[in-house]
């Protein structure tokens, strides 16, 4: 589900969730949750690397498991991940997502709510949410942080992946490797990072937070509510039953 | 610990832990956030009201619960109940602050995290966090919003308690009423919002959301960090060996 190595004072979080294309399910938000936390306790850990293991970063939703929940239950899943996504913005330690494969729905939200984020050329990026028939229900806040606003907004609606070399021109990546070494130039990274003074790391972070996290868990509330509100219309009724829920 | 019972079409949640003064442990604010959901999520309910049992409304953190944790874990307590206290302001329905007796330290936060707070003229008001060594944790930005950054500041230096036509007169409390009069007064309101068309009522709520809470998780994020650096220090230290702290 989740594994956990240690290479130094870097830390390295592998999604180990293949089978479901490392899929945001219950389980994993809350062993997320428990990894996040102690590692920011931890006083031998310095950096994280979030990575995951092929075929890709992560897929978002596990559709699977939402296919056992009615509207409120997804729409109480949804937030909870989202409030887990937020705490690594709130951590003291840098946390580096490497990106490889793909990165889908939730999958781009959990990305951008890491502090960097390395990928390669030919990664899918996508969010399939607006196709779907709903707005994606967290995250839209860190994504137009990233890009801005106006961009963010296009990702959103425009429906087609971007390829990772398009993701990181629109600065919704940071690191352009090729696909081998993106787990290797994460550790790097993080590596340089860990080795700087830990309380000027610790002090930037914490300056730029307002500015990054300013008014993120306002703006996923409001999305959760609009999702919710969507969730009700005939084209997202038509894809949830597709997933096999009922409504 | 926390009762929770309706009338009408109004849910009433009563902090019911008087031989603690109403104080908050890990156990009464798990309480509190299940039972502000399911009312936020019955039907059948439009308004809350949130009270305390006598003799006052909330005397905030329990210290002597917060005396037997280690400092990473009273920081995380407090996190804890800072989301409690902002969920409040995500909910759908109304929630109306009935104060009677004190509403001290997170006491009062919680009760200027509600959307509309009755208060009693004589209750006391009383932030006493920096007196005894800290910044109060959390839920700052709910008395920023109610009371502008200025204010805000002033009140959590200046150590004294007032009563509840000051805090009126501050703009902390919407509804004054006579004492022993405040449940009757926020059941009244509460009855009022809930004939509302609730639909309106929660686009209300939903349009000022972003303006009242935008900042509030950021804030007590590093109101928190603020807080546990304050309680290395030798006054905070002494107030928590007070209470048995390790």
């Amino acid at each position: 589900m989740l594994t956990r190595r240690q290479q130094g004072e870097v830390a390295i979080l592998t999604i180990d969730r293949s089978n479901r294309r490392n899929a945001l399910g219950t389980e994993l938000m809350q062993a997320l949750s428990e990894a996040f936390a102690e590692l920011d306790y931890d006083d031998g850990v310095a950096a994280v690397v979030l990575a995951a293991t092929a075929p890709g970063f992560c897929a978002g939703s596990d559709l699977k498991e939402l296919a056992t929940m009615n509207i409120a239950q997804m729409c109480a899943h949804e937030a909870e991940t989202a409030r887990v996504v937020r705490a690594i913005g709130f951590m003291e330690k840098p946390v580096i997502a490497a990106v490889c494969g793909f990165a889908l729905g939730g999958g781009v939200g959990l990305a951008v709510g890491c502090d960097l984020i390395v990928t390669h050329p030919e990664c899918r990026w996508h969010m399939p949410e607006v196709p779907n028939g709903w707005l994606p229900p967290w995250a839209l806040a860190a994504l137009s942080v990233r890009v801005g606003p106006v961009a963010a907004r296009r990702l959103v609606w425009a429906s087609e992946p971007v390829t990772g070399s398009e993701a990181y021109h629109l600065k919704l990546a940071d690191y352009l490797v090729p696909q081998a070494d993106v787990e290797s130039e994460a550790i790097a990274l993080a590596e340089r990072l860990a080795a700087l003074p830990r309380v000027a790391v610790a002090s930037t972070k914490r300056f730029f937070t307002p500015l990054i996290n300013g008014t993120a868990e306002a703006s996923d509330m409001l999305a959760n509510r609009i999702f919710a509100e969507n969730c009700q219309h005939d084209a997202s009724k038509a894809t949830l039953r597709k997933f096999g829920m009922k409504v | 610990m926390l009762d929770v019972s309706t009338k009408g079409r109004v849910g009433i949640v009563s902090l019911n832990r008087p031989e603690r003064r109403n104080a908050m442990d890990r156990e009464l604010v798990a309480a509190l956030v299940a039972a502000l959901r399911r009312l936020d999520a019955d039907p059948m309910v439009a308004a809350i009201v949130l009270r305390g049992q006598a003799p006052g409304f909330c005397a905030g953190s329990d210290l002597k619960f917060i005396g037997r944790l280690s400092l990473e874990d009273t920081c995380r307590f407090e996190a804890e109940t800072g989301d409690m206290a902002r969920l409040i302001g995500f909910l759908r329905k109304p929630v109306i602050a009935s104060i009677e007796g004190f509403a001290l330290g997170g006491g009062f936060i919680l009760a200027v995290s509600c959307d509309l707070v009755v208060s009693a003229e004589d209750a006391r008001w009383h932030l006493p966090e920096v007196p005894i060594g800290w910044l109060t944790p959390w839920g700052l930005n709910a008395l920023v919003s109610r009371v502008g950054a200025i204010a805000a500041r002033k009140l959590c230096f200046a150590s004294e308690a007032f009563d509840g036509r000051e805090a009126k007169r501050l703009g902390l409390v919407d509804h004054l009423a006579a004492p022993g009069c405040a449940e009757e007064l926020a059941l009244a309101l509460a009855e009022r919002m809930a004939a509302l068309p609730a639909v309106a009522v929660a686009a209300t709520k939903r349009f000022f959301m972003p303006d009242i809470l935008g900042k509030a998780e950021v804030l007590d994020v590093e109101a928190n960090q603020v807080f546990a650096g304050n309680c290395r220090h030798p006054v905070a230290r002494a107030t928590l060996e007070r209470f048995g702290s390790r």
